[in-house]
C-alpha cells in the first residue's frame, strides 16, 4: 500500500501545478479578450506579402 | 452639360455602399466617393490589401457619411495629452482609442498592421469585446493629434469626448473571480478523491494511517477555499450585520463556517472524517453562480453623462491668438471660437450677427434654431453654418444642461431604495435557520451536550442556503441572456425583477415613438414631371441638412436613380440652397428663400416641416415632411391598455397631438414643450404617487428622467451609437416586443418563487436529520449537490420554455 503515498504526492503535484499555471493565465490576461487573438492568428505577414505580389503580377497582367 | 455619371447599381470597392453621381471608377474598381478611393490607396501602398479578403468583401467604413470632419490639435494640448495617455516616458508612449467602427476581423487586421502604414507605431493591439485600441508609438516621431487623424483617415474616428479626462480605472474584469472559482474547483476535486474511500468502503473502513492523512490533506486543501474563495460572502454578509439587514450571505457564512469548523474538529479529533468536500462544493456552485450573474455588455456604455457628449477641448480666444484649452477649464466671459458641427459646451452669448443652432440634442427638436447677436445659446446646441465667437456666461458644470446632473436624482444610488426578492426572502429564511438551529441545541442540551453541539451545527449545515443561493442568480442570469439575444440589453441582471413591477411607461416621442432618420414625406403643388425630379434629386443629394437628406430617401427610389452633376452650390444655413443642375437653376428651403407665401396660414396647426422649391424661378410646390412613427406602436399600446398607464413627454410643441391621441387614450397624459427638468420632475410625481415607472427615452434631455425612473430604457437604431445613461439599452427594432419582456421579467421573478420552494424543500429534508443529529457525511455530499443541480436544471428550463412561449428568441 505505500505506493499509495508515491500516486497521492505524484497527483497532487499534478493537480497544483494545472492550477498555478490557471491563475497564470487569468492574471496575464489571456482570458479577458477571447475573440480578438481567434482572428489574429490567421494573419500571417509572410502570407500576405507573398499575396502582395500575386496581386501585383495580376494587375501587370491585365 | 453635364452627363449622366451612373445608373447602376455597382457597390463600392471598399465600403459597399451603392455608387452614386460622385462615383469613381479606376481600373477593376469602383468607388462611391473620393475619401473610400483615398483609403483604397493608402491601404495598397502599404500592403494592406488583405483587409479586403479576410472577412466581408467589402469592410471599409464608408467615408461619406464621416461628415464632421473633427480636428485633433487639442490633443498636442500638454493639460490633455498627459491625461489620456496611458504611459509615457519620453520614448514611447501608449494610449487607448475608443473606435466604435470596429465591427470584423478585416477591422482587427488593419489595426493591428497600423505599423505598416506609420512606421512611428511600435505595436497596436485590438480589443475587440471593447471595440478598443491600444497604440504604442514614438512620441519624438508621430504627435498624438497625427495619430488621431491617421485613424480617422482610414475610417476609424476615435471617439474622445470630455468623459475621458477624468479617467477612472474601473476595473470591470471578472479575473478575481475566476481564480476564486478555479482555486475552489481545485480543491473540491481533489477533496472529493479523498473523501471517496470513506464512503465507498466496506465494513472493515479505511486503513487509520490512511484516514488521518486524507483529513490532513483535505484541511491543507480546504482551507485556500476558507480564506479566499469565500472571501466575498464574509464581506457581504458582515455589511449586511453593519446596516442590521438580514441578507443571504449571512446565512450562507454561517453556514460555511458552520462546516468548515466542525470538519477541522471531527478531523483534529478524530471523531469523524468532516464535510470539507461539501464545504468546496458549495463555495463552486455559489461561485459559479455569480459568474452566472455578472454578465455584462463589454461594448455598451451604461453610463454615460454630458460629458461624453462634449468636446475635449475648445479654442479660447485671447486677443488675436487662439489657445485650445480643456472644455472643464472654461471660465465665465472666456471667448471661445466655435466651428461648423460643432457643440457648445457652456452657456454663452452669442457675438456674431447672426447663426443658427441646432437643439436637436438637447429639445428633440430637428430644425436649427435661428440666434441674434447678444442671444443666449444654451451648452448642448450645435452650430451650424459659419464659425461664431461666443462668450461664456456660465462655466460647463453650471449650464443649462449640465445642471441636470446635479440633480439629487444623480446622487442617490437607485438601486438601494428597492430590496431585491432574495433579499425579502432571506428576511425571513437566516433568523428561521438560526432558530431551529438554537431550538435544536436547546431540546438535546439535558441529555446530551455533544448532540445538542451536534444537531446546531448540523442544522447550519444543511440549511446553507446553496440551492437557494443559485435560484436567482441563475433564473436572472438567464434572463440577461435570453433578453439580449432580443437586443434587450441590460446593465445588470438585477433589473429582469425591477422591469417586473413596472405598472407606468413614459415614452418620448422624437427618436423614441419616430424614427429619427426617416419621414412621411409627401409632394405638394404642380406635378413634377420625371426630369424635374431627377434634377431636385441631384440638388439635394449635395446638401446635409436632415431634411435634404430626408427629401432625398424619398425621391430616390431605387438604386437606378439618375444623377446630375451639381455646381455653383450655395447653402445658406437655415434658409435653403440654391445651385445649377444640368442648365436649370434650382432653389428649395424655406418658403421666403423660395420666394413663395406659405401655401396655407394654418400649416402651423400641421405637424410638419416644408420644404420649397422652385425650378428655374418657377415655383413648382413643397415637400410636406412629417416624422414617421416606427412599426408595431398600435400593436403595443394595445396590449398594455388597461395593465400599465403609459404618458407621453416629449420637448417638441403640441403638432402631433391629434395624431398620437388614440395612443394615449386622454390628452392629461400627454405633455408637450416639456425641458429637461421637466422630465424629470414628471417621473418624480409619479413616482410619488407610488408608480413604478418605466423611462424610454434617446436622448440627452431625457437623462434626467432616465436616471429618475425605476428603469429607464434608452432606445437605439445602431448600439453602437451614443445613448444617454440608463439602465437598459434597448434598439428600437425590439419596441413592438416592450409589453412581451415585461411579461418575460414576471415569469422570470415566478420562477425564482418555484426554485425557491424546491430548495426550501431539500432544506426541510435535511432539516431533519439535522435536528435528530444524524447527519452524516455521505448524506450532507448528496443532498447538496443534487438540490443545487435540481435549482440549476429548473431554473434554466423555466426561463427559457416562458421565453418561447411568449415568443422572444431563446437559447437553442
Amino acid at each position: 500500500m505505500e505506493v499509495m503515498y508515491l500516486l497521492i504526492a505524484a497527483s497532487l503535484i499534478l493537480a497544483t501545478s494545472f492550477v498555478i499555471a490557471f491563475i497564470w493565465a487569468i492574471r496575464s490576461g489571456q482570458y479577458d479578450d477571447k475573440y480578438t487573438p481567434s482572428v489574429r492568428i490567421l494573419f500571417d505577414d509572410n502570407e500576405n506579402d507573398s499575396s502582395d505580389d500575386d496581386q501585383k503580377k495580376d494587375n501587370n497582367n491585365k | 452639360m453635364a452627363e449622366v455619371l451612373t445608373h447602376t447599381k455597382v457597390a463600392c470597392d471598399h465600403c459597399g455602399d451603392p455608387c452614386l453621381s460622385d462615383a469613381i471608377q479606376e481600373a477593376d474598381k469602383n468607388f462611391c466617393c473620393h475619401g473610400c478611393q483615398t483609403v483604397y490607396h493608402l491601404l495598397s501602398d502599404s500592403g494592406l490589401e488583405n483587409y479586403y479578403k479576410i472577412e466581408e468583401k467589402t469592410p471599409g467604413i464608408s467615408m461619406k457619411r464621416s461628415i464632421s470632419k473633427k480636428r485633433y490639435e487639442h490633443l498636442d494640448d500638454e493639460s490633455v495629452l498627459y491625461r489620456i495617455l496611458d504611459f509615457y516616458d519620453g520614448k514611447t508612449a501608449k494610449i487607448t482609442f475608443k473606435t466604435p467602427q470596429i465591427h470584423c476581423s478585416s477591422c482587427v487586421y488593419l489595426l493591428e498592421n497600423i505599423h505598416k502604414i506609420e512606421p512611428a507605431v511600435i505595436r497596436s493591439e485590438v480589443f475587440f469585446g471593447k471595440q478598443e485600441v491600444a497604440i504604442t508609438y514614438d512620441p519624438n516621431k508621430i504627435k498624438l493629434s497625427e495619430l488621431a487623424a491617421l485613424l480617422g483617415k482610414i475610417g476609424y474616428d476615435p471617439d474622445l469626448s470630455l468623459g475621458k479626462l477624468d479617467k477612472e480605472e474601473k476595473d470591470h474584469s471578472d479575473r478575481p473571480l475566476f481564480i476564486k472559482i478555479g482555486i475552489a474547483g481545485f480543491a473540491f476535486g481533489n477533496i472529493m478523491l479523498f473523501s471517496l474511500p470513506e464512503y465507498l468502503a466496506g465494513p472493515g473502513g479505511v486503513d487509520a494511517q490512511f484516514i488521518h492523512l486524507f483529513g490532513m490533506l483535505n484541511i491543507a486543501l480546504a482551507l485556500p477555499v476558507f480564506l479566499y474563495s469565500a472571501s466575498d460572502f464574509y464581506r457581504t454578509a458582515w455589511t449586511g450585520i453593519r446596516q442590521k439587514v438580514w441578507n443571504m450571505d449571512i446565512a450562507i457564512s454561517l453556514g460555511i463556517m458552520a462546516m468548515f469548523f466542525r470538519s477541522l474538529y471531527e478531523i483534529l479529533s478524530g471523531y469523524g472524517v468532516g464535510y470539507m468536500d461539501s464545504f468546496a462544493m458549495l463555495v463552486f456552485f455559489l461561485l459559479v453562480g455569480r459568474l452566472f450573474q455578472n454578465k455584462t455588455y463589454e461594448r455598451l456604455s451604461f453610463d454615460r453623462d454630458y460629458k461624453s457628449y462634449f468636446p475635449l477641448s475648445v479654442l479660447k480666444l485671447e486677443g488675436e491668438q487662439d489657445k485650445s484649452i480643456p472644455a472643464t477649464n472654461i471660465e465665465v466671459d472666456d471667448v471661445i471660437l466655435i466651428r461648423n458641427g460643432e457643440l457648445i459646451p457652456a452657456d454663452s452669448v452669442l457675438m456674431e450677427s447672426e447663426a443658427h443652432i441646432d437643439y436637436s440634442f438637447v429639445t428633440g427638436e430637428s430644425d436649427p434654431v435661428k440666434a441674434q447677436e447678444g442671444g443666449l445659446i444654451y451648452a448642448g446646441g450645435r452650430l451650424y453654418g459659419a464659425s461664431a465667437r461666443f462668450q461664456v456666461k456660465k462655466p460647463v458644470s453650471k449650464s443649462y444642461l449640465t445642471r441636470l446632473w446635479n440633480n439629487e436624482a444623480f446622487r442617490k444610488d437607485s438601486q438601494e431604495s428597492l430590496r431585491s426578492i432574495s433579499q425579502r426572502f432571506s428576511r425571513y429564511f437566516s433568523p428561521a435557520v438560526i432558530s431551529i438551529a438554537t431550538i435544536a441545541a436547546l431540546y438535546w442540551l439535558p441529555t446530551s451536550p455533544s448532540n445538542a453541539i451536534n444537531a446546531f451545527s448540523a442544522v447550519l449545515i444543511i440549511a446553507c442556503p446553496c440551492a437557494l443561493a443559485l435560484s436567482a442568480p441563475f433564473t436572472l442570469g438567464w434572463a440577461t441572456n435570453i433578453l439580449g439575444k432580443n437586443k434587450f440589453y441590460m446593465k445588470n441582471s438585477d433589473i429582469t425583477e425591477r422591469i417586473a413591477g413596472i405598472n407606468s411607461i413614459v415614452f418620448d416621442k422624437t427618436g423614441t415613438l419616430t424614427w429619427s432618420e426617416r419621414a412621411d414625406i409627401r409632394f405638394r403643388g404642380d406635378k413634377l414631371t420625371e426630369k424635374e425630379i431627377e434634377l431636385i434629386r441631384s440638388a439635394v443629394h449635395n446638401s446635409t441638412h436632415p431634411l435634404s437628406r430626408k427629401v432625398y430617401n424619398y425621391l430616390t427610389q431605387d438604386e437606378e436613380a439618375v444623377h446630375y452633376a451639381v455646381s455653383n452650390f450655395q447653402e445658406n444655413p437655415g434658409r435653403g440652397v440654391e445651385c445649377d443642375v444640368d442648365g436649370h437653376r434650382i432653389v428649395y428651403g424655406s418658403a421666403e428663400w423660395v420666394g413663395l407665401q406659405k401655401t396655407d396660414q394654418s400649416d402651423d396647426r400641421i405637424s410638419a416641416s416644408h420644404v420649397y422649391v422652385s425650378v428655374d424661378g418657377v415655383p413648382k410646390g413643397y415637400f410636406e415632411v412629417q416624422s414617421a412613427y416606427r412599426e408595431g406602436l398600435s400593436s403595443l399600446f394595445e396590449s398594455i391598455k388597461g395593465k400599465m398607464n403609459s404618458y407621453l413627454l416629449s420637448g417638441d410643441n403640441d403638432k402631433e397631438q391629434q395624431r398620437l391621441l388614440p395612443l394615449f387614450n386622454t390628452e392629461d397624459n400627454m405633455r408637450f414643450q416639456q425641458s429637461p427638468a421637466d422630465k424629470l420632475n414628471f417621473i418624480s410625481q409619479l413616482k410619488q404617487r407610488g408608480e413604478n415607472v418605466m423611462m424610454l427615452g434617446d436622448g440627452l434631455n431625457d437623462a434626467g428622467a432616465l436616471r429618475n425612473s425605476t428603469v429607464g430604457v434608452s432606445i437605439s437604431e445602431d448600439t453602437g451609437s451614443f445613448t444617454p445613461a440608463s439602465d437598459v439599452i434597448m434598439e428600437a427594432s425590439t419596441l413592438p416586443k416592450l409589453n412581451t419582456i415585461i411579461e418575460f421579467s414576471k415569469k422570470s421573478m415566478t420562477v425564482i418563487k418555484i426554485s425557491f420552494a424546491i430548495s426550501v424543500l431539500y432544506n426541510i429534508i435535511g432539516l431533519a436529520y439535522a435536528v435528530t443529529a444524524t447527519l452524516s457525511p455521505l448524506i450532507c455530499a448528496i443532498i447538496m449537490p443534487i438540490s443545487s443541480i435540481t435549482v440549476i436544471l429548473f431554473t434554466t428550463l423555466g426561463t427559457n420554455i416562458a421565453a418561447k412561449r411568449l415568443g422572444l428568441e431563446a437559447w437553442k
